[in-house]
């Protein structure tokens, strides 16, 4: 597979403080990479550095297998970028916003109107285009940012935390209209918080905690690389102690849990065990009224390999 | 183009300030004009004092000549004295001989006159008429006559001038609202240019829209060109409505010499407070507090470079100040086209020293804008 970014050992400072630590990743051509990281952890400036935004103190970045300098207009036009701060005019209207952003990079007026009415079409802004960025609500102008960062069909897209504090409907139509720029054959670099959306976008996802990355890979590799696996949730009045004690016993079962009349069992990562749960109940005469399973998620690996929630 | 093509969006989106500017200073200067109609010129008579220092027969029959349109009032020949006559509107006006004034004025040395004014409208007739007068003697002296012919000649050309005294004073009043217009070009030019490109300059200058801008495949350089493109068609466009509503207010004496000096001077003007716009928007960061800027610098120097107040009404220290800002020059421009009647190089030096005065403050807010980038860039 064609890599279309290389990062190679980039170290990023702050003055003193170190925002990124030795990373090394690459992206493929066609696919949704994903950067997950709590607030902090370096992403945006990750972004920065691949972008030659920000200078970095160590590393070779490579996008396209060339290095990106001031004067690289030629892969510049190749590229979108999404920010995570919104950049708009407010004094244009949605409209004349796209038509300014696709206009620095294509020339052609006739071209250049069907491009912007595409990225309207595809971020579903087709009744706001007389709007000021003003009169958006915050999903609207958060799908504003995305069609002008989009709008000249680049070949590689990068879209910062496009989802910070969005509805969920314009939440649902920013990651349908992601998938469908993917399938138009866009590459995608994706930051986010949300490991809903890595899991449901990504092919490959980096983990990254202050400035490292932790863990790389699909996000089954990347369930593979801890211990826990299935969580079994049961809803039950006056469990006994001892039948606690005999759940303990049984094999696979890494920790029990009976708290507020709700008891967790946490498995090894392996087989189902909810049939065995279920008739374990059963053989011990205790009623329940729900029982649910709930495989491992990336906020367990997180959790798992720092030991603290992905979220704050 | 499409820097270039948003930014007269953006424009647009603030076309009701630089309207309600440019309508304030058209309406200040048409209540003006109905406001000294010739009647009201007629019948009010000047208190003038005159302080004479030179003791000759063609001052004595100045004296006689504006003793004949105004009230001649006594004072005392000391600067306090004067600045309480003018505050206390005991006169209209001091007008102050200096010595050796005709010998001077024979010698074609162009001596001039101070003239200290309180009531702006009012004097400058008694003004126009003092300088017309030196400027006859200055035009008989230079054909070769002596004193008395000249006195002789002058009365002899002021008492046709009787005749057609009506039409001279509406001439007259013509001359000073056109000066007063062009002397609010002052204000609004510095307000409107101050408002307009600050304003884009800070839109262009924001983190987020810097950032974009810089990874796109258009090229920062490209993208200031336009935007500086954009800044010069605006100060054109700007200063020629300015023009336009001139010529509808003024008609024809827009098109003689004197009103082409005022439109190039204006001109002048509009490019150096464009630089000056580009200097403060250099400086400043939020759009919010440009109204502020616009507002403090507009007026602050049309008040002390004399655009509102006649210089002679502010303190010499102020006016002396005021110097090292270019209204004080633009209005020094207008001050000396209203004044002049006759144009040879004596008269035209003086104005186009101003035009390039103003137009070398222009260059120097350049270099500080450039200045200020590559500090900030450190
Ligand atoms: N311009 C800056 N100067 C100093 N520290 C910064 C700057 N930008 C970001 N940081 C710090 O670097 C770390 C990483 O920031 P960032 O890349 O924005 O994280 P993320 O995008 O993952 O939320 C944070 O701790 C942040 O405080
Ligand atoms: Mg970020």
């Amino acid at each position: 597979m064609e890599k279309i970014i290389e990062v190679e050992n980039l170290t990023k400072y702050y003055g003193k403080f170190k925002a990124v630590d030795d990373l090394n990743i690459y992206v493929e051509k066609g696919k949704i990479f994903g950067l997950l990281g709590p607030n902090g952890s370096g992403k945006s400036t990750t972004i920065n550095c691949i972008l030659s935004l920000l200078n970095y103190q160590d590393g070779k970045i490579k996008i396209f297998g060339e290095e990106m300098k001031p004067n690289s207009y030629n892969l510049k036009s190749k590229i979108g970028v999404v920010f995570q701060d919104v950049a708009v005019f407010e004094e244009l209207s949605v409209y004349d916003n796209i038509d300014y952003f696709c206009g620095l990079y294509i020339k052609d007026k006739k071209i250049r109107k069907k491009y912007v009415e595409d990225a309207i079409k595809l971020t579903g802004l087709e009744d706001f285009i007389k709007f000021r960025p003003k009169q958006l609500s915050g999903g609207l102008l958060r799908r504003l940012n995305i069609a002008c960062g989009i709008a000249h069909k680049p070949e590689l897209i990068f879209l910062d935390e496009p989802t910070v504090a969005v509805d969920p409907q314009s939440r649902n139509n920013i990651l349908e209209g992601i998938k469908k720029l993917n399938k138009d054959g866009a590459t995608i670099v994706y930051t986010t918080h949300y490991m809903e959306e890595v899991e449901q976008l990504c092919n490959r996802i980096a983990i990254l905690d202050k400035g490292k990355m932790i863990a790389v890979g699909t996000k089954e590799a990347l369930k593979e690389l801890i211990l826990v696996g299935e969580k079994i949730t049961v809803e039950t009045d006056n469990l006994d102690k001892k039948i606690i004690k005999k759940l303990k016993e049984q094999k696979n079962i890494i920790e029990v849990k009976y708290e507020d009349n709700i008891l967790n069992v946490t498995y090894e990562k392996g087989e189902e065990n909810l049939e065995e749960m279920i008739s374990f109940l059963k053989d011990n005469n205790v009623f329940y009224s729900k029982i649910f399973s709930e495989l491992p998620t990336l906020n367990d690996v997180f959790l798992e390999l720092t030991g603290k929630e992905l979220r704050d | 183009m499409i820097v270039f093509n948003k930014y007269f969006k953006i424009v647009k989106q603030h076309l009701g300030t630089i309207i309600m500017f440019t309508a304030i200073c058209v309406i200040v200067t048409i209540i003006n004009t109905n406001y000294n109609t010739q009647d009201s010129f007629k019948s009010v008579e000047n208190n003038i004092a005159i302080i004479n220092h030179d003791n000759s027969k063609i001052v004595d029959n100045y004296i006689k000549y504006i003793d004949k349109g105004s009230n001649l009032i006594d004072i005392k020949d000391d600067k306090k004295e004067f600045q309480d006559a003018l505050y206390s509107n005991k006169v209209d006006a001091i007008i102050i001989i200096p010595e050796n004034f005709t010998k001077d004025l024979l010698d074609n040395k162009n001596p001039s006159v101070k003239i200290k004014k309180s009531n702006q409208s009012f004097s400058m007739i008694t003004e126009l008429q003092t300088n017309k007068y030196f400027n006859l003697i200055n035009l008989y002296a230079n054909s070769g006559m002596d004193e008395e012919l000249i006195i002789e000649n002058i009365n002899k050309s002021l008492d046709k001038e009787v005749e057609v005294k009506i039409i001279g004073n509406n001439d007259l009043a013509s001359k000073a609202k056109l000066y007063m217009f062009f002397s609010f070009t002052n204000y609004s030019f510095l307000a409107i240019f101050i408002f307009i490109i600050g304003t884009i300059m800070c839109i262009f200058n924001k983190e987020t829209i810097v950032k974009r801008n810089t990874i796109s495949s258009e090229g920062l350089k490209s993208i200031y060109r336009q935007l500086l493109l954009g800044h010069i068609l605006l100060t054109l466009i700007i200063w020629l409505v300015y023009v336009i509503f001139s010529i509808i207010l003024f008609k024809e004496m827009m098109f003689t010499m004197n009103g082409l000096l005022y439109i190039i001077g204006s001109l002048c003007f509009a490019i150096t407070c464009t630089c000056l716009a580009y200097f403060i928007g250099t400086l400043i960061k939020k759009e919010s507090i440009i109204s502020g800027v616009q507002n403090v610098v507009s007026l602050g120097l049309s008040f002390i470079s004399g655009s509102f107040v006649d210089r002679t009404l502010l303190d010499s220290s102020i006016v002396n100040f005021s110097k090292i800002f270019p209204s004080y020059w633009y209005i020094d421009v207008n001050y000396r086209l209203y004044d002049t009647s006759t144009y040879n190089m004596d008269a035209l030096m003086p104005i186009f020293k101003d035009y390039i005065i103003i137009l070398l403050f222009g260059i120097l807010f350049i270099i500080l804008s450039k200045l200020v980038v590559k500090f900030k860039r450190k």
